[in-house]
């Protein structure tokens, strides 16, 4: 079994995990609790990578960070290296395709808090961060584990966006996908199928025991 | 100029409901003010402005010195610094917090070891020591508004509003805390805005009241003086005056109006009626009839005497509803036992008996 190629899928879908989840709480408040009149234009970007296919969004993203953008730029001027095809740069391409698995059930969790409970938070003293972390989080916390573990889970099983953007290079952009497309590919199906069978496993060991604690399915796409 | 709590608010909301109120409070000595008015009048949304719950590019809020909202000058004090405790019709508990740490809930600015003080304080107050371990889904109606209150006055506020306080409870928990709530409220201290659509409740808790109805603040006084002595036929209407009846003005001079109903004639006192006014709403609480039977017993003080036919009686509860028809239809309202003394009965012929001083009459020209 590619266990370098196991190690680097883990620790990019932890840091997916992490980043979505500090990015994603901010960003699932707002959709919830917004009224700005252009605010579907916001849903419908942040839903963009579940329709769009992996290679126009690695595309994209590889453009984006590539030597002639701004943002490669920036961080060739800091880092003196490149973002495509390092693991940084996977990390960045991860966290955009995996944004609706977060954002979408962070959202549906927070808006299924009470107002009335936030409102009488403030009437008894505490701001908006506050009543955030005492109100809000406690009682939305089954939706936010729920796109924290699909978040993780859909990174764990990427495919065509790390090819776009990592390219193959182990230990370093080989991810257990691509460890596993390329067993195939060298007709080595023994190893294939040990490789395969690990991460079907694992994937559904994690979403059985979070779906096991919730002991209720909390949709991904709840109906608003 | 004593301490008051002044309000302006006007807000038209998407559905085309408008909001345009006006209310001015004593602050001192502390009062229970009542809002009262049909379901949909704009109650909450007033007292949800006061606590900036709501906001609206017009609104002015004046708290003794204090402006809490002034949208000319930019001013919004958000609800956080208000200092005010806000009691929400359901309770709005936190329900992953147990009593103890829903009542703890406001006092962040404490020390943990005041926090604690204080917490056992109020659990004692409120009887609920035995409780403060649980969470609200294992509380009765009645416990939950307690922790509530609790929970409401724990960090001192200055002001309290009480937004349909008893409205969760089932009937006879209703009336049992209804009692309970006025012998807090007068212990407190504190001025309070109270949000009801229940007259016995406005009855019980109030010592003013403003009637709230179409968005508006239509009249504002002492409770008494409000519902014997409504402005318009509408507000009669919403404090249920029983018998409003139109009425022509026969004479006039500076005690006494004589006016026609029906084919009935009844002399009221003049208070505020202007002397020149040719049409009139006549009001009548029931409570203010007096029923006889035979016509030697005639009390002199009252200087209506009705010959009337009993049409109805109705049972509601300790007391009895009577339809008359005195020449106009008149409501009285009788105990059980003054029924059974008169051996009431449909189509007895009885006399009604009403003091000047409680007829109430509106002018139609205005």
């Amino acid at each position: 079994m590619d266990w370098s190629a196991i190690e680097l899928s883990l620790r990019l879908s932890t840091l997916t995990m992490l980043l979505l989840l500090i990015l994603g709480l901010p960003l699932a408040s707002w959709l919830a609790f917004s009224q700005w009149r252009w605010k579907f234009c916001v849903e419908a970007v942040v839903t963009l990578p579940i329709v769009l296919p992996p290679t126009v969004l690695g595309f994209y993203v590889l453009i984006a960070i590539g030597p002639h953008s701004p943002i490669g730029q920036i961080y060739a001027a800091i880092t003196g290296r490149g973002l495509p095809f390092s693991f940084q740069g996977l990390l960045i391409a991860s966290v955009l395709y995996s944004l609706p698995f977060a954002v979408q059930p962070f959202t549906a969790a927070i808006s299924t808090v009470d107002q009335r409970l936030i409102e009488a938070s403030w009437c008894l003293g505490r701001g908006w961060l506050g009543t955030f972390l005492r109100v809000t989080l406690p009682l939305a916390w089954p939706g936010i584990l729920t796109g924290m573990v699909l978040s993780f889970a859909h990174t764990l099983g990427e495919f065509g966006v790390v090819l776009m953007i990592g390219g193959d290079l182990a230990g370093v952009t080989r991810t257990i996908s691509i460890s596993i497309f390329d067993q195939v590919q060298a007709l080595d199906y023994g190893a294939a199928h040990q490789t395969a069978l690990a991460l079907l496993l694992f994937s559904f060991l994690v979403l059985a025991i979070t779906y096991g604690l919730q002991r209720r399915v909390i949709a991904v796409w709840p109906p608003r | 100029m004593a301490a008051a709590l002044i309000l302006r608010f006007r807000k038209r909301f998407p559905k085309g409901a408008l909001i345009d109120a006006e209310l001015q409070v004593r602050l001192d000595p502390p009062s229970v003010t009542v809002l009262f008015g049909p379901s949909g009048a704009g109650k909450t949304t007033i007292l949800r402005a006061i606590a900036g719950l709501e906001r609206s590019p017009n609104c002015v809020i004046h708290f003794g010195r204090e402006t809490w909202a002034d949208d000319n000058n930019g001013v919004f004090v958000p609800p956080q610094r208000r200092r005010i405790g806000f009691l929400f019709q359901d309770y709005a508990l936190f329900s992953h917090l147990t009593v103890a740490g829903n009542i703890r809930y406001g006092l962040g600015g404490l020390s943990a070891n005041e926090q604690q003080l204080r917490t056992s304080e109020l659990l004692e107050r409120f009887q609920l020591q035995d409780l403060a371990a649980r969470h609200p889904h294992q509380l009765s109606g009645g416990q939950k508004q307690r922790v509530a209150l609790a929970r409401t006055l724990a960090p001192q506020p200055r002001l309290l509003l009480l937004d349909e306080p008893l409205s969760a409870l089932d009937g006879p928990t209703r009336e049992a805390l209804r009692g309970e709530l006025r012998n807090l409220l007068s212990s407190l201290s504190i001025p309070v805005l109270l949000v009801t659509h229940d007259r016995m409740e406005a009855l019980a808790l109030g010592d003013e009241i403003a009637i709230v109805n179409e968005g508006r603040i239509v009249q504002h006084g002492l409770i008494e003086e409000v519902f014997r002595r409504p402005l318009t036929p509408a507000i009669a209407k919403i404090v249920a005056v029983e018998t409003v009846q139109r009425a022509r003005v026969l004479q006039a001079d500076e005690e006494l109006v004589t006016i026609a109903v029906g084919e009935a004639r009844l002399i009221a006192a003049a208070r505020d009626f202007p002397s020149d006014a040719k049409e009139a709403f006549v009001c009548i609480r029931a409570e203010d009839v007096l029923l006889l039977k035979r016509i030697e017993t005639i009390s002199a003080s009252a200087r209506n005497r009705l010959p009337g036919i009993v049409k109805s009686l109705i049972h509601e509860g300790p007391m009895w509803r009577i339809e008359l028809d005195c020449g106009f239809p008149l409501k009285a309202l009788l105990t059980r036992q003054a029924c059974e003394e008169l051996a009431l009965r449909e189509s007895d012929r009885v006399l009604a008996m009403i003091k000047a001083t409680n007829v109430h009459l509106i002018s139609r020209s205005t």
